[in-house]
């Protein structure tokens, strides 16, 4: 959504016969602009065992741009990561999302970990449990949720977002996904749905009021990463559901489908998506032509309209 | 002189039955029979129409609020400028509509039917020959 053009609007709608100066609009606009770009962010805990894919999570989310590890875990503390967006450039960065070390590595770790979790949880927006789709035994999640994390934040487990990912693998597995149009298979689909079933069941045996949802997706194949993003909102408190859309930056799914699957508009937005586009203002100075940049340098507003014009 | 003779690659589609397994050969990995394209496209089509929906409600559960907070803040800033500030009436109204016609569309699609009941015909009296003669029978809900 365009700032200025939705200050403009409210101006004439908010002001009625009153005429409001260049110079006022001019400075109340860049007042908003700062109150915008400095609301703090919101945070999310990305939490759950060793290997199910958080950092691919979060990667796919918001492009985070994580170090992903498939031979040992690679997040061994808790660690703030301030992630990308693609609407208005905040002062104060990003999404602050905590990338949760695994609960299942060790005895050790996880007292560790569970001191860590008691930290964080109290001071995040919205939890996300990562469960591997495939791992049908949650009796440990179940164990964790009842007696460990419950005691830390009630009313945080009771929106928490229960995340299925690797998808793609759940029985009959990886063979049956269709390469093609990056689906799984019908008998997939339906092992999916009978596995959220159940733990959508076995969830509510140790948290009778618990009211957030179950998403089936997977980050490596991108697959219902708006469905997962959608379900996350809901478990944002109110007010702060914009700052949290407007970091979104979801891997594109369309990107792995065949063309001839396609219908002919997907198909050709895919193609304009597909131009390269620079995502550091950096990248955009240095592709810029010298005469350009000298006559741009100096008028702020030259130069937005001139991305603008870019389509950047 | 080499006749020239264009390679033919049958398209073969056959059932190899091994045991319960029933194999079909196809050209390549990337072959999808007609009949199963059709399938593969419809699935495909209605997945990406839960992502746009998706796609949609995220907007609409952030946009009236982000609207909402700069319209605090505008009339806020605006007061301390010497501006006098009324209300914005239709804040929001271009996402809430959207997401209300796909409502409409929804419950118009699924909307439970009604049934009405005609009071009975008197039984007494002949058919009538002329339209004139017809009796109006009345709705009893």
């Amino acid at each position: 959504m365009d700032l200025r053009n939705l200050v403009q609007g409210l101006a004439r709608d908010l002001l009625g016969d009153q005429k409001m100066s260049d110079e006022d609009f001019e400075k109340i606009y860049r007042m908003i602009e700062d109150k915008v770009d400095n609301e703090p962010p919101p945070r999310f805990a990305f939490i759950g065992e060793t290997g199910v894919g958080k950092s691919s999570t979060l990667n796919a989310l918001f492009n985070a741009g994580l170090e992903v590890s498939h031979v040992k875990a690679c997040t061994q503390t808790v660690q703030k990561v301030d992630v990308s967006f693609n609407e208005v450039e905040g002062v104060n960065g990003a999404l602050v999302a905590y990338d949760m070390p695994g609960l299942g590595e060790s005895q050790l770790k996880q007292r560790e970990h569970i001191a860590l979790y008691e930290q964080v949880l109290k001071d995040v927006d919205v939890a996300l449990w990562i469960l591997d789709a495939q791992n049908r035994a949650i009796a440990s999640v179940q164990q964790y949720l009842e007696k460990e994390l419950k005691a830390i934040h009630p009313r945080l487990l009771e929106r928490m977002v229960i995340a299925l990912n690797k998808v793609e693998l759940v029985y009959p597995g990886e063979t049956d996904w269709h390469p093609l149009a990056n689906l799984p298979s019908e008998e997939q689909e339906e092992n999916i749905k009978g596995i959220i079933f159940d733990v959508k069941r076995k969830i509510r045996e140790v948290l009778p009021n618990w009211q957030g949802k179950i998403i089936g997706y997977s980050a490596h194949k991108r697959y219902n990463l708006p469905q997962l993003f959608d379900a996350m909102m809901d478990a944002v408190p109110n007010k702060r559901r914009w700052v949290v859309a407007s970091r979104k930056a979801l891997a594109d799914f369309l990107e792995l489908v065949d063309p001839q699957l396609l219908p002919p508009e997907k198909r050709r937005s895919r193609a304009t998506h597909q131009q390269p586009q620079p995502s550091k203002m950096s990248d955009i100075v240095q592709s810029m032509p010298s005469e350009e940049l000298a006559k741009l340098a100096g008028d702020k507003k030259a130069f937005l309209t001139w991305l603008q014009k870019q389509g950047l | 002189m080499v006749a020239k003779t264009r390679a033919v690659i049958p398209i073969v589609k056959f059932n190899q039955t091994l045991g319960n397994l029933s194999m079909k050969q196809v050209l390549n990995e990337t072959y999808i029979p007609d009949d199963d394209l059709a399938n593969i496209r419809r699935r495909l089509i209605s997945h990406i129409e839960s992502m746009s929906d998706s796609e949609l409600r995220i907007a609409a559960k952030s946009e009236a609020i982000f609207q909402n907070f700069v319209s605090d803040l505008f009339k806020s800033i605006a007061r301390i400028f010497g501006y006098l500030v009324g209300k914005v009436v239709n804040l929001g109204k271009d996402i809430a509509k959207s997401l209300i016609c796909k409502d409409i569309a929804k419950s118009l699609s699924r909307k439970s039917s009604q049934v009405f009941v005609l009071e009975k015909a008197p039984q007494d009296l002949s058919l009538p020959i002329n339209r004139s003669q017809v009796k109006v029978l009345k709705l009893e809900n």
